[in-house]
């Protein structure tokens, strides 16, 4: 990017984000391809890529049950998190139900 | 194709062009190509005859320009339209849950000044006067070291007041707890304190060297006007007194001054320049906070305030590009914020990092708002802060809680504003006193324009003063 010069630190870290940008193209539901997952998309939930969210849109349609806990046994898994974008610090992929 | 311009503000200088991505704060230079491709794309490029104007009016090959435009859409200058002011992972995360990092312990409620504007009442905070006992100061010391997190390695405690050095013994005595605490608890302790600096005896040198305390006094002007604002409460002045107390301490080095603007001080160049010549190491002006009249800065006193900052703030850039840095602090604060790209929902560490502690054991927002009942967080005598308390007034006061500020520009930077002038002014907190907003964003962009000068001239004064060890050219 010779034209632009990223100057501070924020811009600094957008360009770097540009660069791991890895997503990948899909053959048919999440688990086929190179998908990055939420966690490295840039953009959380207005991310172009639509695995972005994994988490939240998985557990509704995925078969592939490793991903996330299953919803009828942890039905709150995903309740601390009701914004993926702001709250996902709060999640926990195996909740304590004990 | 389909894409609109995002939030962003354009700087123009010399022969370089910035801009400053709202959403993200991020700040970039660009050839004047890619600044006229972005501005041209202003209405939208929403067809492919509109990008194909866009082309033939920049006179540049139709690859050049996909090329640029490709760049502007990797750093999200330009974004399809529903996708406009996204901040993405890099906004500041509030640390609403975590520990305080740093107290202000209000060592005396009382002052031997008389100071017409002062938003404590000459020190009262609505109460009577009052010293902080010994015990009350320790039982602070302990709280901040009890509740703070392992993580946390380094504490702050500030002696504030009314006039802190009143309640000399006290300070003493906490300063040395304070010490011991962080010896066993393998922490470090800083020390600030802000005084009028009247008071100050060799002995109290020698105690606040002891300490490595950083000392800021506070000085509204140079001689007459000091003294009318200033006033001890007979009505004599306090400016050569001062000047002569604290001689040892400036010898010292690592003084800073605070100047309270309002009308009748608005010659800010003149007070800094002399400060800074009589041998204080930085000198920062803070307009009033006092909901008066006589003193309340309006239309045309930020006018002038605003012209005295950018003599000064073009003085620090010119001092920059020489290597050297100059002690007007207010630029130098902005230029870090914008160094770090701040892009936060809080204005300051009030209820965050930070909480005051009056003599009586009640714990505030911050030290302004000691003494008002509806921000008091908890009381040290009963274990101290109420942590639903302090969530339900950060929530309340957060940036995303303000329609007022949604649409400006600074938002991310400023954050809406000190919460206290906020609270006085509009009688809420989480209200915006739109009256200084105007100021504020000219002020913001004076920020931007001096870094992204101090950026093209001399890029290595911010690896050794702004942000020691960043490398500029990576
Ligand atoms: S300048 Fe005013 S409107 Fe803008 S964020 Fe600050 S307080 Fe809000
Ligand atoms: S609320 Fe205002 S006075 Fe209090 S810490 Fe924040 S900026 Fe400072």
């Amino acid at each position: 990017m010779s034209r632009i010069k990223p100057l501070n630190i924020k811009a600094r870290a957008v360009e770097a984000s540009t660069d791991r940008d890895v997503r990948g193209y899909a053959f048919g539901d999440c688990c086929a391809s190179f998908a990055p997952g939420w966690e490295v998309g840039t953009q959380d939930n207005a991310d172009p890529c639509p695995w972005k969210s994994d988490l939240s849109l998985c557990w509704g349609t995925c078969y592939w049950m490793g991903q996330v806990p299953d919803y009828i046994s942890y039905g709150e898994w995903l309740d601390t998190c009701g914004n993926i974008q702001n709250d996902w610090r709060n999640l926990c992929t195996i909740p304590d139900n004990g | 194709m389909n894409l609109v311009v995002d939030e962003v503000v354009s700087l123009h200088s010399d022969n370089l062009s910035h801009v400053f991505h709202v959403p993200t704060s991020s700040l970039y230079a660009m050839d004047s190509e890619t600044m006229s491709i972005l501005e041209g794309a202003r209405d939208g490029l929403h067809t492919d005859q509109s990008l194909q104007k866009l082309t033939a009016d920049s006179g540049l090959d139709p690859a050049e320009v996909e090329d640029i435009i490709d760049n502007l859409v990797k750093l999200r200058l330009l974004v399809p339209p529903g996708e406009t002011g996204n901040r993405g992972p890099l906004a500041d995360r509030p640390q609403s849950g975590r520990s305080m990092g740093n107290l202000v312990l209000h060592v005396a409620h009382t002052c031997n000044l008389g100071c017409g504007y002062c938003y404590a009442e000459q020190g009262l905070y609505k109460g009577k006067a009052t010293l902080m006992n010994e015990e009350r100061a320790h039982e602070y010391v302990d709280w901040l070291f009890d509740q703070c997190d392992p993580e946390t390695k380094s504490l702050g405690i500030t002696f504030f007041g009314g006039e802190p050095l009143l309640n000399l013994k006290v300070m003493k005595s906490a300063a040395a707890h304070a010490r011991e605490r962080a010896d066993t608890d393998n922490k470090s302790v800083r020390f600030s304190v802000t005084t009028n600096g009247t008071l100050v005896t060799p002995e109290i040198v020698d105690f606040l060297a002891a300490i490595d305390c950083v000392v800021t006094v506070s000085l509204d002007g140079i001689g007459k006007t000091n003294d009318r604002l200033r006033p001890f409460h007979s009505g004599r002045g306090s400016y050569d007194l001062v000047l002569d107390r604290i001689q040892p301490l400036l010898e010292r080095g690592k003084v800073a001054a605070r100047v309270t603007v309002t009308r009748q001080n608005l010659d800010v160049v003149d007070t800094v320049t002399t400060l800074l010549e009589r041998g204080f190491a930085e000198v920062g002006c803070s307009p009033v906070d006092a909901k008066n009249p006589a003193y309340d800065l309006r239309g045309e006193d930020y006018e002038v305030l605003l012209d005295g900052f950018g003599t000064l703030s073009r003085r620090y850039i010119d001092e920059a590009v020489q290597g050297r840095k100059y002690g007007f602090s207010n630029i130098a604060n902005i230029i870090k914020a914008v160094h770090q790209g701040h892009n936060k929902d809080y204005p300051c560490g009030a209820g965050l990092q930070m909480v005051a502690g009056a003599p009586n054991g009640e714990m505030s927002l911050c030290h302004r708002f000691v003494g008002e009942p509806d921000y008091v967080l908890g009381n040290v005598k009963e274990g101290g802060i109420d942590s639903h308390r302090r969530l339900q007034i950060l929530e309340d006061i957060q940036l995303s809680e303000r329609s007022d500020c949604s649409s400006c520009w600074a938002r991310y930077i400023c954050s809406g504003g000190c919460h206290h002038v906020n609270f006085l002014f509009e009688g809420d907190p989480s209200r915006t006193y739109l009256t200084h907003c105007d100021y504020l964003r000219a002020w913001y962009r004076m920020g931007l324009e001096a870094y992204a000068e101090i950026m093209s001239r001399n890029p290595e004064f911010v690896g050794e003063f702004i942000d020691p060890g960043f490398l500029c050219n990576q």
